[in-house]
C-alpha cells in the first residue's frame, strides 16, 4: 500500500485510523532531494538501514512498549530544558535536604 | 572492532533517541553508520547520573508511571551502553576543567575526550552553547553523520602513522583502564595475579604447555640461552638479518653466535645452509621469524634433532602467526616473544615471554627470572631481575581481548598489500603458502631506498628499515664474520624498507602508500 503523509522533524507518522498486524515493521519511504539538508555526496552516501539501526529502534520500542505513543506526545525538549531539568534535581538533592 | 572516527553523544542527543523527538531518527542512522563504518560511539562517565536523572524525569512528565519508569531506564541504559563505550573522567585533572570551564558539567564530556588524543573526535549535542573548552569540535547529529560519511581517502591524507597504537588504545580504552585501575588497587605490582592469568592465557592461546613471562623479548632469549645450560665458547647458529638482541644475549654469555645467510624471498634464515656451519661446539639452532613470519621449522628442527640440539625460535615479531596450522612459540623447544609497544602483541613498555613444552627448561626458566632462586632467598643458580611487570601483564591481557580480531585484520591488510604490490610489479618479502604472517613488518625490497624513502618522507608517510645492516657487519660484532659468507643479508640490507602497517590501517591509507610508492618505483 502506498500512503501519502507528512515528514514532521524526521518522523513519518501514518494515518491514526489504519490498522497493522504488528507493532514493529519496516517501511520504505521516499524522500524529496531538495528535502535532505546534508551535501550530495552524504546523501548518496546514506546506506539503507542495516540490522544494527533496526535493532536500535525495535529495542528501544521494545522497551518503551505499550508507553511509547505516550511518551511521543509531550513536548520536544529543547537544549536548556535539559539543563533546568538537571539543575532542578541537584537543587532539590542538595540544597533542599533537612 | 577497530575505529576511526570517534563520536561522544551528549545526553539531550541519547534522550532525543529515546523518546524518538528531534533528531532522533539522524541520530538512529548515525549509530547504523558508525557500526558499519567502524566508529565508536561514546558516552563520557560523568554525563551517565544526568542522563539517568533527566530520561526519568522526562519519562515521568509525559505520564509514565514511575515504577514502570524505574524499569524502563536501566534497560535503555544498558542497551546503551552495549553500543557506546563510557571515556572516564579523572581526578587528577578536575581543578583545571573546573578553572576553565564555563558549563562545568559540559566540560566533564570535553575532558573526557581527552583520553582519545589523537583521534578525530567530535561532541554530537543539540546544544550550540555547549562548553568544549576550546579543545574539541561539537556537531550536531546532521552534521556529525556528514562528518563521519566523508570519504575515507580525505582523512586519510591527514597522517598515517607507521604503526596505529593510538587507534589501538582508544577501541581498548576501557579495558586497559580497568586493568591498569585493578593494579593500583590491589597493589601487587610484581608477580600480581594478573601474571599467571597472562601466563594461562597464552599457554592457552599458543597451544604450548608452559609460559614464563619476562621482563623483555631480550630477557626471553638471555633466560632461554641461561636456562639450556649455554657456556662461554658454545656456538648458536643463529641468522644475521635480524635485530641486534639475537646475537647480543649470544654474546653476552660468552657464547659465539655462527651466523646463517638467508633466504633471498622470505629474509628468514636458510635452512638448507645450517648443517653446513653445525661443529662439535653448536649447543642451539636459534631462527628468527622475521617480520612475523616462521622459517622453515619442520627443516629446522630436523636436522637439530639429527644433532640432539635445542631449538629457540626467536618469536619476537611473530606472536599469533602459524606454521603448519601450529602457533607460533610452540614450534620448538623454545620459543621467545616480545612484547614491545609496537609487536603485533605489545604492552605499554617491555615485556615478553618465553613458551616450551620441556617442564626442566620451565622451572629453570622461571627461576632464572628471579635472580635464579628455587625457594625465597635460595638462589640455587646464576639469574637474573627479569621478571614481567604486573601491569605490563594487564595491558597485554587488556590487548588480548581483540588480538584474534587483530591477527586478522594484519593477514587481510597484507594479503591486500600483496595483491597491489604483485599487481604493479612490486617487489616484496615472500610468505610461503603453509605459514601466516603477523606482518610485524610490511617489507618490500627496492633498488633506490634512500632516495623513496624521502619521498615517502615528503609525503608524509613513515617508512623503516629493518635492518640496514647485518649483524656480522656491526663494529662490536666483526670478530664472529666469517669472510662474505652472507651475501644474500648484504644484499637484503641494503633493499628492504617497511612500509605503514596494523590492525588499524585503513584502506584509503594503504592505497594512498602504494601510489606513492608507485610512483616513485
Amino acid at each position: 500500500m502506498i500512503i501519502e503523509t507528512t515528514c514532521e522533524r524526521g518522523i513519518v507518522r501514518l494515518p491514526m485510523e489504519l490498522k497493522f498486524q504488528h507493532d514493529t515493521f519496516n517501511v520504505k519511504v521516499e524522500v524529496p532531494d531538495q528535502e535532505i539538508s546534508l551535501s550530495p555526496s552524504v546523501a548518496t552516501e546514506m546506506r539503507p538501514r542495516s540490522e544494527n539501526s533496526l535493532g536500535i529502534r525495535a529495542q528501544i520500542d521494545a522497551i518503551l512498549g505499550p508507553y511509547k505513543n505516550l511518551l511521543r506526545k509531550g513536548a520536544p525538549l529543547s537544549a536548556q530544558d535539559y539543563k533546568d531539568i538537571w539543575h532542578q534535581h541537584i537543587e532539590e538533592k542538595h540544597l533542599g535536604r533537612k | 572492532m577497530g575505529a576511526n572516527k570517534h563520536l561522544i553523544l551528549d545526553v539531550n542527543v541519547i534522550v532525543d533517541l529515546w523518546l524518538e523527538e528531534g533528531s532522533s531518527s539522524v541520530t538512529e542512522t548515525l549509530i547504523m553508520e558508525a557500526a558499519a563504518s567502524d566508529t565508536q560511539l561514546w558516552v563520557a562517565s560523568a554525563a551517565m547520573a544526568t542522563l539517568d536523572y533527566v530520561a526519568r524525569r522526562a519519562f515521568k512528565t509525559r505520564g509514565v508511571p514511575p515504577n514502570v519508569v524505574a524499569e524502563m531506564i536501566p534497560q535503555l541504559m544498558e542497551n546503551l551502553l552495549g553500543r557506546a563505550k563510557v571515556l572516564t573522567n579523572h581526578g587528577f585533572e578536575q581543578s583545571d576543567i573546573y578553572s576553565r570551564a564555563t558549563d562545568f558539567e559540559d566540560a566533564q564530556t570535553a575532558a573526557a575526550a581527552r583520553s582519545l588524543a589523537g583521534q578525530m573526535v567530535c561532541i554530537v549535542t543539540e546544544d550550540s552553547s555547549f562548553d568544549t573548552l576550546g579543545e574539541i569540535s561539537k556537531k550536531t547529529p546532521t552534521e556529525a553523520l556528514a562528518w563521519m560519511l566523508e570519504k575515507e581517502s580525505n582523512s586519510a591524507k591527514q597522517a598515517i602513522p607507521f604503526i596505529d597504537l593510538a587507534a589501538q588504545q582508544a577501541a581498548l580504552r576501557p579495558m586497559i583502564e580497568r586493568g591498569i585501575e585493578t593494579v593500583l588497587r590491589h597493589g601487587q605490582y610484581i608477580m600480581g595475579p594478573e601474571v599467571k592469568l597472562l601466563e594461562e592465557k597464552l599457554t592457552a592461546y599458543t597451544g604450548s604447555k608452559h609460559c614464563i613471562t619476562v621482563a623483555s623479548g631480550t630477557e626471553a632469549l638471555l633466560i632461554s640461552l641461561m636456562a639450556i645450560g649455554i657456556q662461554p665458547g658454545d656456538e648458536i647458529i643463529t641468522t644475521p638479518f635480524t635485530f641486534i638482541a639475537t646475537a647480543e644475549v649470544i654474546v653476552l654469555l660468552g657464547a659465539k653466535p655462527v651466523f646463517v645467510d638467508v633466504e633471498s624471498d622470505t629474509c628468514n634464515i636458510d635452512a638448507s645452509k645450517i648443517e653446513a656451519a653445525i661443529t662439535n661446539k653448536t649447543k642451539a639452532i636459534m631462527p628468527v621469524s622475521l617480520y612475523g613470519q616462521p622459517a622453515d621449522m619442520d627443516e629446522i628442527n630436523a636436522i637439530a634433532a639429527k644433532y640432539s640440539l635445542p631449538v629457540i625460535e626467536d618469536a619476537a615479531q611473530s606472536f599469533g602467526a602459524e606454521y603448519k596450522g601450529k602457533k607460533s612459540c610452540n614450534l620448538s623447544t623454545i620459543g621467545c616473544t616480545s612484547f614491545f609497544p609496537s609487536k603485533p602483541l605489545g604492552c605499554y613498555g617491555d615485556g615478553g615471554a618465553i613458551f616450551t613444552n620441556d617442564d626442566v627448561i620451565a622451572q629453570a626458566c622461571r627461576e632464572i627470572r628471579v635472580h635464579g632462586q628455587s625457594k625465597r632467598y635460595w638462589h640455587t643458580r646464576i639469574g637474573v631481575g627479569g621478571r614481567m611487570d604486573t601491569i605490563q601483564c594487564a595491558i597485554v591481557l587488556a590487548k588480548l581481548e581483540r588480538f584474534d580480531w587483530e591477527v586478522q585484520r594484519r593477514l587481510e591488510i597484507g594479503a591486500r598489500y600483496n595483491t597491489l604490490m604483485d599487481e604493479h610489479g612490486m617487489i616484496r618479502v615472500q610468505q610461503r603458502a603453509d605459514r601466516t604472517s603477523v606482518f610485524a613488518q610490511y617489507t618490500v625490497l627496492l633498488d633506490n631506498r634512500e632516495q623513496i624513502q624521502g619521498k615517502f618522507k615528503e609525503a608524509g608517510i613513515p617508512t623503516a628499515v629493518h635492518y640496514p645492516f647485518p649483524l656480522n657487519q656491526q663494529p662490536a660484532y666483526r670478530q664472529f664474520r666469517s669472510a662474505d659468507n652472507t651475501p644474500v643479508s648484504n644484499e637484503m640490507a641494503k633493499r628492504v624498507m617497511s612500509l605503514p602497517m596494523g590492525a588499524d590501517l585503513q584502506e584509503g591509507q594503504q592505497d594512498w602508500v602504494v601510489r606513492v610508492l608507485r610512483s616513485l618505483s
